[in-house]
């Protein structure tokens, strides 16, 4: 029998999905400042032994208190759908397969992120961005350092899983993070030069900074506000 | 200004409760104006671009429950609407409803139609009104009594991986089916554009012909923006454009097989699958 396109099926969570910390989590988080706010307190998620490599849903994200790049993503998601935001997440493909991952969403037509990273380059930006390609190039000169050099960007609406569990889940979802390999990337082109000259720089701050990741040589007009821990970093390097 | 009255129900389990809950709950009630996206009629929903809901929240794109199916009666998407909403504790639900007019529905079609679920295996095609390469017009419905593999595309796509790596996938399965005695005139191929505003007929036939697709089983189609954002939400298909005048657009791929009946038989995501795998499921859908 055919249906109308129009016709539903499943939608986000109901508030009853949730646990009582949840729930007070979501209410407290109406905006992505505030949820930027929140992931930025959260100690990254480094996957120690025993448990080893983790794909966590905002579930256990909440109940553990730590958060890697897409655990702090989906974290996001979950969050801002509650009050209305599409669940959408952008990944950034680098050259050394250290890929990252960030929430996005429109604001006034205009795209910003919600991230969370060990690079301070790395987080969130605000919503002043005409286009994905633009919010996905203010991550182009942070991602160089050693080995990272970000190559082509995807972005894609966490509902095309359909009933897979990405939002509650109490193991690891591995599927979103074979969906994020599976959609287009869209190439971001650089010259040679520029990400050497990109990456003398990051050497060089490195060795005047032992210790110290970047933040001042970058353009950060954009950037939401960064990890306390950052700002602590670079007063202990001043005055040591 | 929210007005605010007691909820009945819950003062009984207060008193009943009392150690647990020192103070009555509030059920606060909101005026609420905004535009109607969707309607969820089987669960008695709306979801509504409201405006500003002072004392609450601010505005935004949001599905609420609707207190009486009554409410429900004549709405559609594209409607402006004054309504109340109460909400009670983590629960709003909208009460009174007010028609106001209409205005044409925002570009966020896909991202809206998403919220209502994607289609899974053993799920019914959904109807759509489009327009093919020849620019007449077509509904999903006249393709009933035939297996079809349908996908999405956009003839611009510059990943060869992707849009065009569809492209040649169907064309192979094409070329196949048509040398097998036992599956040749019995399978019909669908491409729709998520690009409308682009893709006019003229286009896709161009495009068609460059790709070597042949017309008589393969069949590509476009629309109205809402309809294709629709259709491609449904599948589960995420299309997010760029400013106007851009040229790319970002999008996952997924291709179906639908039976005969219309029943989806399976969903291929991405750009991985192999036509062997798809001819594969043909063959055994119809026993050949």
């Amino acid at each position: 029998m055919l249906t109308s396109a129009a016709d539903t099926a499943i939608p986000a969570p109901v508030r009853s999905a949730f646990s009582r910390a949840e729930q007070r989590v979501i209410e407290h988080l109406k905006t992505p400042a505030l949820v930027q706010a929140y992931l930025n307190d959260l100690t990254y998620n480094t996957e120690p032994p025993p448990a080893g490599p983790q794909q966590r849903t905002f579930r256990s994200v909440v109940a553990s208190g730590t958060a890697h790049c897409l655990e702090a993503a989906l974290t996001a998601a979950v969050v801002l759908e509650q009050h209305g935001y599409p669940p959408l997440v952008m990944s950034l493909e680098s050259v050394d397969g250290l890929d990252h991952v960030l929430f996005i969403y429109r604001h006034r037509g205009r795209w910003g992120s919600v991230a969370k990273s060990r690079d301070p380059g790395l987080h969130g930006r605000r919503a002043v961005f005409r286009s994905l390609r633009a919010l996905a190039l203010t991550y182009f000169e942070p991602f160089v350092d050693t080995t990272g050099c970000l190559q082509a960007y995807g972005a894609v609406d966490l509902r095309v899983l359909g009933r897979y569990d990405w939002r509650l889940s109490t193991g690891n979802v591995w599927k979103v993070e074979r969906l994020l390999y599976e959609i287009p990337h869209t190439p971001i082109a650089s010259s040679p030069a520029r990400v050497d000259r990109l990456r003398l720089q990051y050497f060089r701050y490195r060795r005047a900074h032992p210790g110290i990741k970047p933040v001042e040589i970058y353009d950060r007009r954009a950037w939401s506000a960064l990890p306390a821990h950052f700002s602590r970093d670079r007063n202990r390097g001043s005055a040591s | 200004m929210p007005s605010v009255r007691p909820a009945a129900g819950l003062l009984v389990t207060c008193c009943l409760v009392a150690a647990a809950c020192s103070e009555p709950r509030e059920v606060r009630q909101y005026e609420l104006t905004g535009q109607i996206l969707a309607v969820h009629t089987d669960r008695n929903e709306l979801t509504v671009k409201h405006d500003d809901i002072p004392g609450y929240m601010p505005g935004m794109t949001m599905t609420f429950p609707v207190s009486a199916s009554s409410l429900m009666a004549s709405r559609t998407p594209g409607e402006l609407i004054a309504a109340t909403l109460e909400v009670d504790g983590l629960i709003g639900r909208i009460v009174t409803i007010n028609h106001r007019g209409t205005a044409p529905l925002p570009d966020t079609t896909n991202e809206v139609a998403m919220a209502g679920g994607i289609l899974e295996p053993g799920d019914p095609m959904p109807d759509a009104a489009l327009i093919d390469q020849t620019d007449r017009r077509r509904s999903l419905a006249e393709w009933r009594g035939t297996p079809v593999v349908l996908t999405f595309i956009y003839t611009r796509c510059p990943l060869p991986n992707f849009c065009p790596l569809m492209d040649r996938h169907f064309a192979t399965m094409q070329r196949q089916v048509a040398a097998d005695p036992a599956l040749a005139g019995q399978v019909r191929w669908i491409s729709v554009s998520f690009d409308p505003d682009f893709d006019q007929p003229d286009i896709l036939a161009q495009h068609a012909a460059t790709i070597g697709a042949d017309t008589a089983t393969w069949t590509f189609l476009t629309g109205d923006r809402a309809t294709v954002d629709r259709l491609a939400a449904r599948f589960g298909v995420g299309v997010i454009r760029g400013p106007s005048g851009a040229t790319e657009i970002t999008h996952n791929l997924r291709t179906a097989l639908i039976a005969a009946d219309g029943t989806i038989l399976n969903i291929y995501p991405g750009s991985d699958w192999s036509p062997t795998t798809v001819l594969s499921d043909l063959r055994a859908h119809l026993g050949r």
